[in-house]
């Protein structure tokens, strides 16, 4: 367990191909069957919870009997449940040698058991855990694991240590299997045909827009789309089986399934491609380029994933990459009209268009969701055909607002001693955090800053310090998304820090409203 | 819900002390404990700057904090040395040095005045280091203590576990041509790690101003490991089979990168918590602290027998309500100095990242 907790704050730690060492390390060294558990653990097929987090708080505060209010504050430090209430137990006396797969067997041995026997082994096994372990471990046990490096790069690991060719092990990784049966002998030698599985076409490329506009020729040999935030797929079908490709390769059907349920209404033998959305209820909060927003929405966690279908690439086994994008497109309408109404798949808009300011407009365009900019594509344009051209993005005009300093912390890393920067603004329930930024300031500026915390700071906790609400900073964004998970019920898309504005009073800065309402543009 | 520590509680711990602008004041005595601001006469818990400040006129302190002082203050402070278990009588206040266990020299201060005991900890670990006197408890009725790791997520694992964490770490990084760099305080942590990681058989390489702090503390007596110090010149090969220690600020130098690939690391308690750790900006953390943990810190309160405790930095507020459930009386610091509920922070931010 140590080992693999060890493996998951190493890959939380790094981002990319940073990633791969740490993965590599952790597999040459494990015991075969911790190997295949990891493995699906990574995958993203981490065993069913067996605790609710209420049950788990439950027995930690049953254990330790610590009061609730306490919890509650070392819950406030770490940020996380889970993580404050593993913390909350003795380190044991001496380093445990419990396998990830010992706790793993454990954890099935108790599906069946009376809670009495459970809390019994449990309380046992958390005994034996160093912090870091349990931590990791009680993830697992209230199904609260999320830590997903990507099939691709686990398949680039599985590579290096056992030699398996990446494009097997990523068909292997594309589907869900059962670690306890399955140890990683046969996890990689079982029988997999790739023929099953039909390969994506190259994605065609997209480059951010360099020249300036007036340089591409007339405005109406060119279509115009928001630029939708979510992954590019596509999308094939095959025989009644649907598959959904990534641009990296990987197969993420297992993560879409009611994109791929639904995938059995498109004609055969065909490929489309898209972004992948999550859509709210109420469709109130939708990704901006949707043309069909769908009617009926219900779903059990209150949003659901759609398919935003941009381009049609193969229909009924004719390859369509070499047809210009307005044929490809007329197909593609006709196909969808075909159609039930499906709230798994929509329509993107493609404008003809008009005039560049009208794209200027498009690119910055808000509908209360990220302004990502647009995707400008060549209307008689070929896919990935010799010669082609690529599709171009525009960045949207960034938005800007005054916020106040609320905590800063400090750091060996971040210049002049200043590691990130808390900036708030202010709700009728006081101060509320919105981002967190590099403090990106001049040298000069640096230290004066230093200076005013230091002389005006109210609290620290260790490397914090709480700062009355004074400061006023300038910060530039790309957009607005609301998001239940942050106590300011939005997220700033992309934020920066531009100035800080010295000597303007706090109540020049924007407020949460004013925030709120930016999002609607 | 935690109960309001102030029902039923006396506006002042104790007539013996008071907290002033200045810092701890001990009225009967004339001196201030660890002040703040300049002073005439300062006793010093501790070498470390949010304790030792410049300008007092005279300084009192454990012996082996002498040459400490000295090292960052100058040649020139007024400072008077005790051991352990010894002081002086002032004004019919009885004042003696305890050994605190947080760094060499480092010391709790004990007050006694008709018949009334305080003990002020300062800075203290109740875990053995191996190096420094360790920590004891102190009888008295009253304790002023820090509570920098106050809440029950703060737990240490035995340091002989986590120099063997450290030991596999720099294995791996010289079986891969590269350098480990650890940041550390260069007063206390830099030499406990020392001493740590020459008992898994790994020598240290120093940056010029942690090779300074350390001959000052070599200066005490303390039996410290023997080690190298980096210069622009040192050779990458001789590195590797070393840990180099830098202070946090040096990490990024120019000349470090040009003796090849690190990984750095980094030792402190706040690497418990994961958010505090990404925030390290370090490849590797490990949790390894100079302070009492949340079992030592309630041991120290259990041990001492003080029926009156005033919490000062860190997480004073919840460590106050914990304690007075536990039918203790409280005070945190901040609310002494300013009148209930109003904190302000008195601290100087650390040049060094401040965060031990
Ligand atoms: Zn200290
Ligand atoms: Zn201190």
């Amino acid at each position: 367990m140590k080992a693999f907790s060890r493996l998951v704050y190493q890959l939380e730690a790094c981002k990319g191909d940073d990633r791969l060492q740490p993965l590599e390390d952790y597999f040459r060294a494990a015991p075969p069957r911790d190997f295949s558990h990891a493995l699906a653990i990574l995958a993203g097929y981490p065993p069913h919870r067996l605790l609710s987090l209420a049950r788990l708080q439950e027995e930690m505060l049953g254990t330790t009997a610590f009061p609730l209010w306490l919890l509650e504050t070392c819950r406030e430090y770490t940020g996380d449940l889970t993580e404050a209430l593993s913390l909350l137990l003795p380190e044991p006396m001496v380093p445990s040698a419990y396998s990830l797969s010992h706790c793993l067997v454990l954890m099935e041995s108790l599906r069946d058991a009376s809670p009495a026997r459970q809390s019994l082994e449990l309380l046992h096994l958390w005994s034996k855990l160093e912090g870091e372990s349990r931590f990791v471990f009680n993830r697992l046990l209230t199904g609260t694991f999320r830590l997903r490096p990507g099939h691709l790069l686990l398949a680039r690991a599985v590579q290096a240590i056992r030699g398996v060719d990446t494009a097997h092990s990523m068909l292997r990784l594309s589907e869900r299997w059962n670690p306890f049966t399955l140890g990683v002998e046969e996890l990689f030698t079982a029988d997999l045909q790739p023929q099953d599985h039909p390969r994506p076409f190259n994605f065609h490329m997209v480059f951010p827009l360099k020249v300036a506009l007036d340089t591409l020729g007339r405005p109406s040999a060119w279509l115009a789309s928001p630029r939708p935030h979510g992954e590019r797929v596509q999308l094939l079908t095959s025989g009644g089986r649907a598959a959904l490709w990534s641009e990296t390769g990987e197969l993420l059907g297992h993560r879409y399934p009611e994109i791929i349920a639904a995938a059995t209404a498109l004609p055969d033998q065909s490929i489309f491609e898209g972004h992948i959305l999550q859509l709210c209820e109420g469709g109130g909060d939708m990704d901006p380029g949707t043309a069909a927003v769908p009617s009926r929405t219900r779903g059990r966690s209150g949003s659901h994933s759609c398919l935003l279908i941009s381009d049609l690439l193969q229909l009924h086994g004719q390859d369509l990459r070499s047809e210009p994008l307005t044929y490809r497109l007329e197909m593609l309408v006709l196909t969808m009209q075909a159609l039930p109404g499906l709230r798994e798949m929509a329509l993107a808009e493609l404008l003809p268009l008009t005039s560049w300011d009208a794209l200027a407009s498009l690119a910055g365009r808000t509908t209360g969701r990220p302004r990502g900019g647009a995707f400008l594509k060549e209307a008689a344009g070929v896919y990935d055909q010799p010669g082609a051209r690529p599709w171009m993005v525009v960045e949207a005009e960034p938005l800007r607002s005054r916020l106040i300093l609320r905590y800063v912390a400090l750091g060996p890393r971040g210049p002049g001693g200043l590691e990130e920067l808390s900036l708030g603004a202010a709700s009728p329930s006081g101060f509320v955090t919105v981002c967190k930024l590099k403090p990106s300031l001049p040298a000069a500026e640096l230290h004066d800053l230093m200076a005013v915390i230091k002389a005006s700071a109210t609290e620290r906790f260790g490397p914090v310090r709480v700062m009355p609400p004074e400061q006023v900073f300038e910060i530039e964004y790309q957009g607005v998304k609301s998001s239940a998970r942050h106590k300011s019920g939005l997220v700033l898309l992309e934020p920066s820090l531009l100035r800080w504005c010295r000597g303007e009073s706090a109540d020049q800065a924007d407020s949460m409203n004013d925030l709120r309402r930016s999002a609607q543009g | 819900m935690t109960g309001n520590p102030s029902q039923g509680r006396a506006a002042q711990p104790t007539a013996m002390l008071e907290w002033r602008e200045e810092g701890l004041y001990c009225p009967p005595a004339g001196l201030y404990i660890d002040p703040i601001r300049k002073v005439a006469r300062a006793v010093i818990t501790h070498a470390h700057s949010d304790h030792a400040r410049k300008g007092h006129g005279h300084y009192a302190c454990h012996h082996d904090s002498v040459p400490l002082l000295r090292h960052r203050l100058g040649k020139k402070i007024r400072v008077e040395g005790f051991e352990y278990g010894q002081g002086f009588t002032e004004n019919g206040v009885k004042l003696s040095f305890h050994p605190s266990g947080h760094m060499t020299g480092a010391a709790m201060v004990r007050l006694e005045y008709r018949g009334e005991a305080w003990v002020v900890t300062g800075d203290f670990k109740t875990m053995d280091d191996g190096l420094n006197v360790p920590w004891a408890p102190v009888r008295c009725h009253g304790l002023v203590m820090e509570s920098t790791f106050a809440l029950p997520i703060y737990r240490w694992r035995p340091q002989a576990e986590v120099a063997a964490e450290m030991a596999a770490w720099q294995r791996l990084n010289r079986s891969r041509g590269m350098l480990s760099v650890v940041s550390a305080y260069p007063l206390g942590k830099a030499q406990r790690l020392m001493h740590l990681l020459a008992g898994s058989g790994i020598g240290t390489a120093l940056h010029p101003v942690i090779a300074e702090a350390t001959a000052a503390v070599r200066s005490t007596g303390v039996g410290l490991p023997e080690a190298m110090v980096l210069h622009q010149q040192s050779n990458p090969e001789d590195l590797l089979d070393r840990v180099l220690l830098l202070p946090a600020m040096a990490r990024d130098h120019a000349w470090l990168a040009r003796l090849g690939p690190v990984s750095s690391a980094a030792a402190s308690g706040w690497a418990r918590i994961r958010a505090m750790r990404s925030r390290q900006g370090a490849d590797a953390a490990f949790v390894l602290s100079d302070h009492a943990d949340w079992d030592g810190l309630n041991l120290a309160v259990e041990a001492c027998g003080a029926e009156k405790v005033v919490v000062a930095h860190g997480y004073e507020a919840p460590f106050a309500a914990w304690l007075h459930a536990r039918g203790l009386e409280c005070w945190t610091e901040a609310e002494l100095m300013h009148g209930e509920g109003h904190h302000t922070n008195t601290e100087t931010i650390n040049p060094e990242g401040g965060l031990e």
